[in-house]
């Protein structure tokens, strides 16, 4: 039977290195989604994922309870990619990649939304709103992208920011408005 | 309920995390309030967007690549250099390396103590020895040493004193170099 992840990161923290490959197996890719939508391109999602698990594994004495890895790796991954996001802004615009990327690893902006109809609004609608994503600040960019997007609780959030409930409700409520905005924007255009 | 009020359980209504009487009661003020309504549509419009798979996945091969990349940098990394110490390992360990090197500088000065005790004890307790004056001290002495003093010492305790020298070592031969000339000198 498949081991829970309360069980791996016990056996992890126990010593057995294949609890921790079995870890990474579970969480590359949702590190690698949340850190795309952060960063928008494959470099820089491929290091902070390699970077988050190379500090898990070096922090794991600090985890004091293995209920909350969830909310620790997250909190690794983000804080690294903020860290990264700020280097990269005083470095040049960060820009959606679309290409110079092997083959199996292409991303393409207008396969994002998978709406069968009216697919050139959706794609436009989606760069808009990716934009304005941009425009959040870090932590409001975040609680969107991990609750709206990656589907964590707002309790899983408040932990991995240290934060209270209501401090992300907060967040997530201005992230929304700011989005909507744009939404009731096009919307208009398109009556 | 006023629109502001509902404005604001609108979140937590399109995350279905409100409690069920503030649900109906909502729930009523929309069938009513047409911009609220049109409000809570675009919430769950967006909400609906973007849980749009975002992100394409980039293929089973870079998934297994990249985990091979950090296992390499984590596991395999921390086998080939034994193990991964935290801070208090690596104090621990110094702390162990610091305690070693004391203990064995002690005992070396333990040793080199008890060897000069030891190798000029004798030369006290035999006042034969410094009856001779320089003249015991063959290594640095420019006179020959006087046979009539030498004479006190017997044959017997000075192959002692000899064995006493390869028992102590060098810092004891150094010390009794004298009475190998001698031993030697009483042979003729």
């Amino acid at each position: 039977m498949e081991k829970t992840i309360p069980e791996l990161v016990e056996s992890f923290l126990n010593g057995d290195e294949k609890a921790f490959a079995e870890l990474v197996k579970r969480y590359r890719k949702k590190i690698y989604s949340i850190a795309y939508q952060v960063l928008h391109n494959h470099l820089d999602a491929d290091e902070v994922v390699q970077e988050t698990f190379v500090r898990v594994y070096n922090k794991r004495q600090e985890l004091k309870d293995v209920k909350y890895f969830t909310s620790f790796i997250l909190r690794v991954a983000t804080n690294y990619a903020i860290d990264l996001l700020r280097k990269r802004k005083g470095q040049k615009k960060i820009t959606s990649d679309t290409a110079a990327l092997p083959g199996y690893i292409q991303l393409d902006l207008s396969q994002r939304v998978a709406t069968p109809s009216d697919n050139l609004e959706n794609k436009r609608l989606m760069e808009e709103i990716l934009r304005a994503f941009d425009e959040l600040p870090y932590k409001q960019r975040l609680t969107a992208i991990l609750h709206d997007i990656e589907g964590y609780s707002k309790a899983e959030i408040a932990k991995t920011f240290n934060c209270p409930e209501a401090t992300v409700r907060s967040n997530l409520h201005i992230a929304r408005k700011k989005l909507k905005k744009i939404l009731k924007q096009r919307l208009k255009q398109k009556e | 309920m006023t629109c502001r009020f509902a404005l604001l359980l609108l979140d937590d209504y399109v995350d279905n995390e409100l409690a069920p009487k503030e649900r109906e009661a909502l729930k009523k003020h929309l069938e009513d309030c047409s911009s609220c309504r049109q409000e809570w549509e675009r919430t769950k419009y967006l909400k609906e967007l973007l849980k749009q798979k975002l992100v394409n996945d980039p293929g089973e091969d870079y998934w297994k690549e990249m985990t091979n990349i950090i296992l390499a940098r984590t596991i395999e990394t921390s086998s080939r250099e034994s193990v991964t110490l935290s801070f208090t390992e690596k104090a621990a360990m110094q702390r162990g390396a610091f305690i070693r090197s004391l203990v064995s500088a002690g005992v070396s000065v333990i040793i080199l103590v008890s060897a000069i005790i030891l190798g000029t004890a004798q030369k006290k307790s035999d006042p034969t020895i410094y009856a001779g004056g320089n003249r015991l001290f063959a290594a640095a002495s420019l006179k020959p040493p006087d046979k009539t003093v030498t004479t006190i010492i017997t044959k017997k305790e000075q192959i002692n004193q000899a064995q006493g020298m390869l028992l102590m070592g060098a810092p004891t031969f150094i010390g009794r170099f004298s009475t190998i000339f001698e031993f030697i000198n009483s042979g003729e």
